[in-house]
């Protein structure tokens, strides 16, 4: 009996902590990775004009 | 420190496990949903920075670039077709306008540390900031120009003959259009401080040189005309290659005599190099051309074209001993030299022996809205242009 009250137990904090992690991930992580990683998409094409030059037509 | 790493090692251990109790369902939908906001959202974002009322945020654009455009006919047209800031600024193309959004961070850290926040402070960084844009606009052929404007729905019979001349042979070449037309949005940058400077500064190089009496000398810079060795109220201006003969000094000045024609009509107050061709020497005070002690008169003749009667008059005046050259050519060589370089920016510039003397300044005030020449050069290459018409020229038309 009182292995299954510390199972339940186990199981809550497993899913509380997957719940923070999945809100943490789409919320936080994943938004702020993905516009940091289009500035520095920016970042590197104004870099390279600088050194290979500006666009042509 | 060791919490924050525990910690990280905690959340990795259940990001690398499949969910336990979060269904796969659940997941995939709200990476979807949280997904398709994100995406709307940073689109949103994206647009609201590519607003005009972003741009203007800032105090100095607001104060400067804003202003300026507001006079221009990108602002306020017959048509009603308004380009605003982002329409001639960003490129479309995604991977570009990546580009100039980071390249604008840069902006943004201006604006933190105040580089442009006055007047004088973005006057002086004026022309810096106009050659970025211009380098971007001749890489791209004018791209975000010919967004609207396309040599191909060019109708040139309804442009002026002057236009049409021009503007065909720039269809023919694809020449970009920032080639002729700088500054038509935003003030021009104060560009040819290097043109002022030569003239000034082969006027300084001669300064300090001594002069002969009875020598004739040519101004390189306009200069101001005295009534004596001492008085400090200008006559009037001497324009640049013009020439005198020095017959006196005294202290600082040099006693000059000036050989001119003017119109005998009116005041008279233009001072002309020939009879009646409009190359202007100096202009005077109304005063000081009405002073009989200042000029002797010589001959009288009518032009027949005009019907105006034209004399001749030499004038006594004085000017400062400052840098004049002896040798005229030096100065037409610069003037050659500065009307190749200014002009062949847009077109094959005309021979000068193409006009004559007086049909150059016509000719040179229609163009001279198109650069942005100091005061000393513009006087010099018209009269270059003039002193090497046809009028003048052995092998003119």
């Amino acid at each position: 009996m009182k292995q299954q009250t510390s199972n339940v137990e186990v199981e809550k904090v497993e899913k509380k902590g997957e719940w923070k992690l999945f809100i943490f991930l789409t919320v936080f992580l994943f938004p702020i990775l993905a516009t940091v990683s289009v500035f520095g998409y920016g970042f590197i094409m104004w870099m390279s004009n600088i050194l290979f030059g500006l666009p042509t037509h | 420190m060791k919490k924050l790493f525990s910690m990280i090692a905690r959340f990795w251990g259940v990001f690398n496990k499949p969910s336990k109790h979060i269904s796969l369902g659940i997941v995939t939908c709200g990476a979807f949903l949280a997904g398709i906001i994100f995406w709307g959202g940073f689109n949103t974002a994206l647009e609201a920075t590519n607003t005009e009322a972003f741009c203007i945020s800032c105090h100095s654009m607001k104060e400067n670039n804003y202003q300026e455009i507001q006079s221009t006919i990108h602002w306020s047209n017959r048509s009603g077709v308004r380009a605003t800031c982002p329409d001639c600024h960003v490129p479309h193309k995604w991977s570009d306008k990546m580009a100039a959004k980071a390249r604008a961070s840069k902006d943004v850290f201006g604006w933190l540390l105040g580089t442009v926040n006055t007047k004088e402070k973005f006057e002086s960084k004026r022309l810096h900031l106009a050659q970025n844009e211009w380098a971007r606009f001749k890489a791209n052929g004018s791209l975000e120009c010919r967004n609207c404007h396309d040599y191909k729905s060019m109708d040139f019979t309804k442009m002026s003959e002057k236009a049409q001349v021009q503007m065909r042979k720039a269809a023919e070449r694809d020449q970009s259009c920032l080639d002729c037309h700088k500054g038509i949005a935003h003030n021009l940058p104060e560009m040819d401080t290097t043109a002022i400077s030569e003239l000034g500064k082969m006027a300084k190089n001669l300064e300090g040189h001594s002069f002969e009496v009875g020598k004739e000398y040519y101004s390189l810079v306009q200069t101001p005309l005295y009534k004596d060795d001492k008085e400090t109220e200008y006559l009037g201006v001497l324009t640049p290659a013009t020439k005198f003969k020095v017959i006196g000094e005294s202290g600082k000045r040099l006693q000059v005599e000036l050989v001119t024609w003017h119109k005998a009509k009116g005041y008279g107050r233009v001072l002309y190099f020939d009879f009646a061709k409009n190359i202007v020497q100096a202009t005077l005070s109304k005063e000081a051309s009405q002073d009989e002690s200042l000029f002797v008169r010589g001959d009288k003749k009518e032009d027949d074209l005009t019907g105006l009667p034209w004399e001749q008059v030499t004038f006594t005046l004085w000017v400062d001993k400052k840098g004049y050259e002896e040798n005229l050519q030096n100065i037409w060589d610069y003037a050659k030299d500065a009307y190749q370089t200014t002009c062949s920016v847009c077109h094959t510039q005309p021979a000068e022996a193409h006009f004559d003397a007086n049909t150059w300044v016509g000719m040179f005030a229609g163009m001279q809205g198109f650069v942005n020449l100091d005061g000393d050069t513009h006087d010099v290459i018209l009269k270059y242009l003039q002193n090497h018409s046809s009028d003048y020229s052995k092998d003119a038309h």
